[in-house]
């Protein structure tokens, strides 16, 4: 038998801010990727077209990519 | 290159030797152009014989006579979508704050993190369209013309032909913001199985034109 207490502790627990903090958690994970993939994408046209610019971009994409993962660290800290 | 600008008396009178030298001994409209400043040859949309330039396939000879990317007043619609979505947290927060009452009781961290990843997520937006203009490029080289495109972050296609199987170049300029802004399509037309190629958005498409028809008849020669 499920203790109904127990579940309705458990979900109130996480509802709703817990909820919202575990979506928060996935589209910022997703948000990662995303940051990943512009990385990579950034280098691969650097290397189609060389341009002056190219080194500027890459710090932008590089600045980019740590700061999604510093907005996680602060989404798993504060929330 | 620095040269074309600032060619002495005595370097003009040099015959012309290659179809490089189309752009710089036979053509007035951009031997003559002043010098572009360092914003022009980051962010211009059309450049001559840019200096360190250089593309995937290009061959050791192989000299870029023109580059070319779309005109700037196509990032306007992505551009006002920015500025929407900046002004959105602005105006739309304070107004479902008011009006919805479940929203009362968040916790104030999701005060901070919440702007933090819409801006976050704003940026990329940005910055994935800017790239999509900034490397989409097409450029005229003394053996080829390129056209490099990605369609999105994961697809690209580069394509060229080389200058002897080009029969015709042409361009299209219609409707108002086109005539307004002085920019418009290229169509150049290739002989055999090349495929034909579309220039999209080019400014001053006929100065385009007309450069590229001197170098033709330059490498013809």
């Amino acid at each position: 038998m499920i203790n109904v207490d127990l579940l309705v502790n458990f979900i109130t627990a996480f509802f709703p801010w817990g909820f919202a903090k575990a979506c928060i958690v996935i589209l910022n994970l997703i948000y990662i990727i995303f940051a990943l993939v512009v990385l990579r994408q950034e280098r691969l046209m650097a290397n189609v077209v060389e341009i002056p610019f190219a080194p500027f971009l890459r710090s932008i994409a590089i600045i980019h990519f740590i700061a999604s993962v510093v907005a996680l660290l602060l989404v798993l800290i504060i929330l | 290159m620095p040269e074309i600008y600032s060619q002495k008396p005595n370097d003009l009178q040099t015959p012309a030797t290659g179809v490089s030298n189309a752009l710089t001994n036979s053509s007035k409209t951009v031997a003559d152009k002043p010098k572009e400043s360092t914003l022009k040859k980051l962010l211009g949309s059309y450049l001559v014989k840019p200096d360190g330039f250089h593309f995937e396939t290009q061959e050791t000879e192989e000299e870029i006579l023109i580059f070319m990317r779309e005109h700037p007043i196509v990032n306007a619609g992505w551009i006002t979508v920015t500025i929407i979505l900046f002004l959105l947290p602005l105006t739309v927060i304070p107004l479902l704050m008011n009006n919805l009452l479940f929203l009362k009781g968040l916790p104030s961290g999701y005060y901070v993190i919440l702007p933090l990843l819409w801006y976050l997520g704003v940026f990329g937006y940005i910055f994935t369209n800017f790239m999509q203009w900034y490397f989409n490029v097409y450029i005229v080289t003394n053996k080829r013309i390129v056209d490099i495109d990605w369609y999105s972050l994961l697809y690209k296609k580069l394509a060229s032909a080389q200058l002897e199987k080009i029969q015709d170049v042409n361009y299209k300029q219609s409707g108002l913001i086109e005539s307004f802004f002085d920019f418009g399509d290229i169509h150049i037309q290739t002989a055999g199985t090349e495929p034909n190629f579309d220039f999209e958005h080019i400014p001053q498409p006929d100065r385009v034109v007309r450069e590229i028809n001197k170098i033709l008849e330059q490498h013809k020669k």
